[in-house]
């Protein structure tokens, strides 16, 4: 069941956008993971891929899954977000004409990733890179509540 | 009744009426949809027989990602290898490129390999929806409890 798993994105790679996120997808799919999890995950791993693509100098998608949880942590190498909070409104965007083309930069893509997610966190600085980090339970959420508060 | 009440009642009712106009709705096989639209069938010959259930248009591809349900059509005028992963995130299994749009062959081959059927038509989206919609193919339902329905 436990896999780690490493994918790389490299910036403005328009052609192979999506990949990762389906490597990802048939390996939770591979690993008997309930459909609507992996639905969530998929969702969640696209759009992180596209932000990658459009906005990131590159980065990695880092992908673990234990007894209890998936956890994916998304990092890059800059240039990194001023204001993490403005980017994460909805409608927010500072897509590029070739993005929009490809149906993204409607600033919905880091709305989507937290909805989907069961956890969800993200720190950015300027200059340096930004990560988030994504956790999808995969037992009701009551036991992970019960977990988490150490119970 | 007193006015403070009004404001509820009214909701409730909205309520009831989209869900009983939703329960009316029907669903239609791919070859239904076909004969409706006059499409052309691009790949997939031989799913025509599975039933779409609902329907959404968008051009934005993130749009779709937040609100569309599987065993959704999807409508779209975006030609592009990207429609094709959205679909597969989201597990569509039927898209129509509406405006006459004819995809590239590496669209073509995309969906060949994920299985993923596609039809054109030579018709605006609106025209293309308003004969789904006629034909008793209901949109896909919206708001946030939809939305986390996928858990």
């Amino acid at each position: 069941m436990n896999a780690h798993e490493i994918y790389s994105v490299e910036q403005q790679d328009y052609d192979r956008a999506g990949s990762a996120s389906a490597a990802i997808k048939l390996l939770l799919r591979q690993k008997g993971i309930d459909k609507g999890i992996i639905r969530r995950v998929a969702i969640a791993a696209y759009e992180a891929e596209i932000n990658l693509i459009i906005h990131s100098e590159g980065g990695k998608m880092e992908l673990t899954i234990d007894d209890d949880m998936i956890t994916l942590e998304v990092y890059d190498r800059g240039p990194g977000i001023s204001d993490v909070m403005l980017a994460q409104m909805e409608g927010f965007s500072t897509a590029c004409d070739v993005a929009r083309n490809m149906g993204f930069g409607a600033g919905m893509g880091l709305p989507n990733i937290r909805r989907n997610a069961d956890d969800f966190v993200m720190a950015s600085r300027p200059s340096i890179g930004t990560l988030m980090v994504m956790n999808f339970y995969l037992k009701p959420q009551d036991d992970a509540d019960k977990r988490r508060m150490g119970i | 009744m007193t006015p403070q009440l009004q404001p509820e009642m009214e909701q409730n009712q909205c309520c009831l009426d989209t869900t009983q106009s939703f329960m009316e709705r029907k669903t239609l096989t791919l070859r239904e949809v076909v004969q409706v639209l006059d499409a052309r069938v691009l790949t997939g010959e031989e799913h025509l027989d599975s039933v779409a259930h609902c329907a959404c248009s968008s051009d934005l591809m993130s749009d779709v990602l937040a609100f569309v349900h599987e065993k959704a059509l999807l409508l779209t005028g975006l030609a592009n290898t990207q429609v094709i992963r959205t679909a597969e995130m989201l597990d569509l299994s039927c898209i129509i490129f509406v405006r006459g749009k004819q995809p590239p062959e590496e669209v073509l081959e995309l969906a060949r390999e994920l299985d993923v059927t596609l039809l054109a038509v030579n018709k605006t989206m609106f025209v293309s929806a308003g004969l789904l919609y006629q034909a008793g193919l209901s949109g896909t339902p919206m708001g946030w409890e939809n939305r986390r329905e996928v858990n």
